[in-house]
Parts: structure tokens; C-alpha cells; sequence
């Protein structure tokens, strides 16, 4: 059986029939089907002062909300304060998460489809609408605000850029400011964190490299392009990771004033990052091997992180996002490859156990690992199914 | 990934990398971090985003579908480093613009392209071209229009034997481009663009015979409450089972449907796995 939210809310599927004389023409029931019927966390945001802490979930297509102090060692599922879920949410594959604890909002990425940013109150619970929305390009991820300057940076995966906009955008509005260049070394970016008491923004990019240049239906485009099917062939590559730091007033094909990135740093798909600005480090979701990295924030080249959480007593598993809690010297974790978000002690190193752990589903769950699959292939020598996120 | 494609005679995956301008090759049953035995990636490829893949096992070729260069790339399967296609299916005449999904139809010598418009007065459907045309021809036939049901194809599968072509008809609703000077132009600040949660007409598998043209509905279909599906994005075929798998966006999910009526020409008894088993036998 699996839970979905249908019409009128929440409706359960049916196990699939086995008796196919019933079958109306068209209206064939599955012979099997594989859906997670759990949320898997992807971003996290953490508000110490209010004591919680925001995930996203990209299966179930939602928000959650948990006290910092949440979870522990049971194996049950952990109770959120509320969720976020529903048709009028305009919650779909969504990505990265952050929290104004000023204004007390909530602003939530759609990486794809939804091309927005849903924006809710606080104490948002259920199937509603968003406060506010503000569209965005195709596959944008992360989020960071700055409260100070009244703005908020994005990243876009598929065009490699970051685009700053204000922070109570809407509607149509057009970003302020973007980076976005062969200078930039931006490629395919995923985590960003504006570092406020530095003037910097820090951004992690798996290493897909392209520029698309004309028409399709998500890029952007000019209109002669559109018309005329102009075109224009760059050519792409592969690069290493890299976290890229900007000035914070960067615009166009800006240089990074730092960058992080060769075979010492172990960055390995980073996802998520964020900023401890108490202690001077840059942590990273490192997604690829299954472990966080935490940098030196100044450091830059070839440089080795100064701690690596990593090993199977970790239970970090496709980690995505990342939150420092400095005040309680704590190190949260958003895992998409189990039902869990870990947290650690904020100086955790190498194998170590969390201290505690938020369930999203009991304890041995499995994953599908499904991330908006838009294509199959059977593999007929193996009996298999091959699905691509 | 939005496309992935089994070679099944050499126990190889095809998949594009759409952010890199690349296609990759890894071996059957690649696992872990294994590195592509194959990479097409470079200027000389014309690829600017690979987005679906196919491949043609009797003519030995990689079949690409490029959403921005509006082309089919046809390369030879073991093509390798900074390559030129052996063909390009390009230009107005050919009626190709968002190309989401490519199969191709050896025996019928039919190579099937779907695409998508956002452009006033083009066509969203199945352009059917000769299997070896090139540059910018007339498609041989276009199944496009209201009776097809197809607002927004996506992956393809075909059945050369049988001559089917089967479609995952995604249908939920794209949106105008966005420009990052004045985001979508065209329309108002206040707009409620489409989500996943009321977006579209309700999705289906369709299937097609490889010979229809014009707007003619799907000589098959997988829709409905009871398939679970809302906006399926992916379709592959088993016919030696009488399986048709669909992948959901939506429900985040993978399904498979039993349709031996699908497949009336094929013996379930022929299907034999890799360690001498039929599926029935395990």
C-alpha cells in the first residue's frame, strides 16, 4: 500500500491487482510499482533562536518542521511540528530551503518543474497556499538570505549561474544581479551560503561545465534566437568540483576571490554548504562518498578539508544538505540515501556516530532514490530497470 | 538524466549528460562510481544538450536527441572523444524543436523524433523521418494534433517488430522561456504558471503503429485512476514478457504493467535472462 495526496487529499493506492480480468480498456492497474511512501530530506535550514529546524522533501514533495532538540536514538518516526504538503502548496521537486527568522518565513526552491520559489509563514502547516511565489530558472537549487542587504542568492544548475535577487522578489521579478561566465568557474551549482560578516558568497558546483546558448523551452533566451534557431556551439567538459567564493556585489563574468577545488579537497558532487562563521569553516554535504567536509573558510587551491566525517558509523548516506549550529556546537546533516537527517557533534571527525538522529520513516526503511525520473530502459541480459534521477 | 537507452547485443548504457554536452557509455551492469568505457563530449559533436538517447544495435548507432540544437545526432556506437555525427537531422524543414525523446525503427527504416513547440503555429508530437535523412528534410510523417492527446511528449520506445512506437505522453505544461533581463516577457507579473499539482491534462502511455500520420489518436493507451500514472515521463518495453514500464515524475515512482496483448507476435517462453532463467522461473 502507498500513501499519495490525490484530489481531495491524502488517498491510499491500492496494492496492484493480480487479476487482470478486470482491466477496463486503458485503465490497466500496475503489476508492480516502486514508490517511497516516506519523505527523504533534502535541504535544512536552522533557526537556533526559535529552536527548529526546516527540511525539504523532494519525494513526498513537502516541508517539515522539527525542534532543534528533535530526535534521538528510537527507531520510530520521528514527529515533525508540522508539514508542508498538499496541491496548493506549489511544492514540487524542491531543493534547497531557508529560514528568515526576522520576518519569520520560509522560502523553499523547486528545482524543476515548478520553476519557483514558494515562500510560507512559520507556522504554515497543511495544504496552503504560499505567501508568496517568485519564478525562477529551470533547475535552481540552493537559497542563502542576507537579511542586512535586504537580498537573496540562488543557484541555477543548468545555466551555471547565481543570481541575487531581493529578498521579498515576487511574481516575475528580475534578479538584481548575476554571476554567470567562463570566469566564474561556476559548473552546475548546487549549495550556496551568503557569508554576511564577510561580504562573500560561497558556492559548490558538481563540475558539469556547458553554456547554453540558444533556443529551448526552459533556457533563456533572446527572441531572434527563438525565431531565427540561432546557435551556438561551445562545446561542454568536465571539470572537478569546486566551491567558489564571490564578492557579495559580484555581477557578471566575475573571478572568484577564491576557489577550492583539486584531488586534495575530496569534493565529490558537493551539494549542500553552509558557513560557521564563529569558528572560521565552510562545511560541505559531499554527496559522492558519503561524507561532510569541513574547510578552513579561507582556504583556497588544492587544499585537504580540515575534518572528514565519513564511515559506516556515520549512517551519512547521499548527504544533500548541511547546517552548522554553532551556538550548540552541533553539525546537522539532510541524508537522501536513507529516511534520516544526523545530527553531530560540530567537531566530529572521521567515523564518528551522531548524536542523535530525526526519522522520516521507522528505522531499515529503504529508499528508492528516486529524484523526478524522467526516463527507463530495461535491461534485458539482467532482468533489470535502469532509471536515471 | 533525462534519457538512458540499453544496447542489449553488446551489454551496453547510453546516457546523456544534458549539463556537460556529453553522451556516456558504461558497460551492462556497470555499478558504484565506474567510469564510461566511452565519452562523447566536444565542439565537433554539434551536441549543446543531449537530452534522450537511443540506440539502433543492427546499424550499430548512438541516436541523440538535442533539445537546444533542435537536432537528431546519429553517431556510429563506437564513437569516442571529440567526434562529428555521421548525421544531422536540422533546420526549419524538419519541424524539430524541444526534442525529448528519440527511438528508432530498423526494419521499418524509420527513425522517430518527439518534440515539443512553444513557438506559435509549430507542432508538439512525433516527427517520423527516414532512418538515414539528413539536414534539414521534411519529416515522412508528423502525429501531432488534438485526437493524439500528446500536450508534451517525452521518452520513446519502439517495437520494430511489430512496427509500434510507444510514448510516454508526459502532458504537464511547460513554461515560456525564462530571461534573466525581464523573466518570461510575455506574460503578467501576477500569472499562477502551472505545478505538478494542477498542471496539464492527465498523462498516458500511448501507443502508435509506425505507418500513422496526421492527428490520429494512439492505437493503445495506459491511462486512468487505475494506472497510478499522472505525468509520466519515461517508457520502456519487455515484449518478450508483455511488459511496459512507465517512470512518473509525480509520483516520484516506477511502474511496471503487465499487456501481453501489446506484444501478440512475441512467445513469453523466449524470455530467457542472463543466468539461463525465465522471469517465470524465478
Amino acid at each position: 500500500m502507498c500513501t499519495w495526496w490525490g484530489e481531495s487529499g491524502a488517498e491510499v493506492l491500492a496494492d496492484p491487482q493480480a487479476d487482470s480480468s478486470t482491466i477496463t480498456e486503458g485503465q490497466l492497474p500496475p503489476l508492480r510499482y516502486v514508490i517511497d511512501p516516506y519523505p527523504t530530506f533534502n535541504g535544512i535550514a536552522l533557526d537556533t533562536r526559535a529552536n527548529r529546524v526546516v527540511l525539504s522533501d523532494e519525494n513526498r514533495k513537502s516541508l517539515l518542521a522539527y525542534e532543534r532538540s528533535a530526535g534521538g536514538n528510537s527507531p520510530t518516526v520521528t514527529s515533525p511540528l508540522w508539514q508542508i504538503i498538499g496541491p496548493q502548496t506549489e511544492v514540487g521537486f524542491i531543493a534547497g530551503v531557508e529560514i528568515d527568522p526576522e520576518r519569520r518565513e520560509i522560502y523553499a526552491v523547486n528545482n524543476d518543474v515548478e520553476d519557483r520559489i514558494a515562500v510560507f509563514d512559520y507556522d504554515a502547516n497543511g495544504n496552503l497556499r504560499p505567501k508568496r511565489h517568485l519564478y525562477v530558472p529551470h533547475q535552481s537549487l540552493g537559497i542563502s538570505l542576507n537579511p542586512a542587504r535586504q537580498e537573496m542568492v540562488i543557484s541555477v544548475q543548468q545555466l551555471s549561474l547565481l543570481a541575487v535577487y531581493r529578498r521579498d522578489a515576487n511574481g516575475m521579478d528580475a534578479p538584481l544581479r548575476v554571476i554567470k561566465g567562463a570566469q566564474t568557474n561556476l559548473a552546475d551549482p548546487h549549495g550556496v551560503r551568503w557569508d554576511a560578516p564577510h561580504h562573500e558568497i560561497i558556492a559548490a558546483s558538481h563540475g558539469n561545465s556547458t553554456e547554453i546558448a540558444p533556443y529551448t523551452a526552459y533556457d533563456a533566451q533572446t527572441p531572434s534566437a527563438e525565431e531565427n534557431g540561432e546557435e551556438k556551439i561551445l562545446g561542454g567538459k568536465f571539470v572537478p568540483p569546486s566551491i567558489n567564493v564571490f564578492g557579495e556585489t559580484a555581477s557578471g563574468d566575475a573571478k572568484p576571490v577564491r576557489t577550492i577545488q583539486g584531488p586534495n579537497t575530496k569534493l565529490n558532487w558537493p551539494m549542500g554548504v553552509d558557513l560557521d562563521a564563529t569558528h572560521d569553516e565552510i562545511a560541505v554535504a559531499n554527496n559522492g562518498d558519503n561524507s561532510v567536509l569541513i574547510f578552513r573558510r579561507t582556504a583556497k587551491g588544492d587544499a585537504a578539508p580540515l575534518r572528514v566525517i565519513r564511515g559506516a558509523k556515520t549512517g551519512i548516506s547521499s548527504p544533500m544538505g548541511v547546517a552548522i549550529d554553532a551556538e550548540h556546537n552541533e553539525l546537522w546533516v539532510a541524508n537522501y540515501g536513507d529516511h534520516t537527517a544526523l545530527v553531530f557533534a560540530r567537531d566530529a571527525a572521521g567515523d564518528a556516530s551522531p548524536k542523535r538522529i530525526i526519522r522520516n520513516a521507522p528505522a531499515g526503511t529503504p529508499t528508492g532514490g528516486f529524484g523526478n525520473p524522467y526516463a527507463v530502459a530495461y535491461d534485458s541480459k539482467r532482468d533489470q530497470l535502469l532509471v536515471p534521477n | 538524466m533525462h534519457g538512458i537507452a540499453y544496447d542489449a547485443t553488446h551489454d551496453e548504457v547510453v546516457v546523456p549528460v544534458a549539463l556537460a554536452d556529453a553522451v556516456l557509455v558504461f558497460r551492462g551492469g556497470a555499478d558504484g562510481s565506474e567510469a564510461p568505457i566511452r565519452v562523447i563530449q566536444g565542439t565537433n559533436t554539434k551536441m549543446i544538450r543531449p537530452h534522450t538517447v537511443t540506440v539502433d544495435e543492427k546499424n550499430n548507432e548512438i541516436i541523440v536527441g538535442d533539445s537546444s540544437g533542435r537536432s537528431v545526432l546519429v553517431f556510429d556506437r563506437n564513437a569516442n572523444g571529440n567526434v562529428p555525427p555521421k548525421r544531422i537531422i536540422q533546420g526549419p524543414r524538419t519541424g524539430l524543436l524541444f526534442i525529448v525523446g528519440v527511438a528508432v525503427d530498423p526494419v521499418h527504416d524509420r527513425l522517430i523524433a518527439a518534440s515539443s513547440a512553444s513557438v506559435p503555429g509549430r507542432k508538439t508530437g512525433l516527427f517520423i523521418f527516414g532512418r538515414t535523412d539528413q539536414g534539414d528534410v521534411a519529416p515522412r510523417a508528423v502525429i501531432a494534433g488534438p485526437k493524439t492527446g500528446i500536450v508534451r511528449p517525452w521518452q520513446l520506445a519502439s517495437d520494430p517488430e511489430q512496427g509500434k512506437i510507444f510514448v510516454a505522453a508526459i502532458n504537464n505544461e511547460s513554461h515560456p522561456p525564462y530571461q534573466l533581463e525581464k523573466p518570461r516577457r510575455d506574460l503578467p507579473h501576477d500569472v499562477q504558471l502551472p505545478s505538478p499539482w494542477n498542471s496539464g491534462a492527465l498523462g498516458f502511455i500511448g501507443i502508435w503503429d509506425i505507418n500513422d500520420d496526421g492527428d490520429v489518436p494512439p492505437r493503445s493507451v495506459i491511462k486512468g485512476d487505475n494506472t497510478f500514472l499522472v505525468h509520466p515521463g519515461g517508457v520502456a518495453i519487455d515484449p518478450k514478457d508483455g511488459e511496459v514500464f512507465a517512470t512518473d515524475s509525480i509520483r516520484n515512482g516506477l511502474f511496471s504493467f503487465l499487456a501481453p496483448n501489446l506484444f501478440p507476435e512475441r512467445s513469453r517462453t523466449e524470455s530467457t535472462l542472463e543466468n539461463g532463467t525465465t522471469r517465470s522461473e524465478r
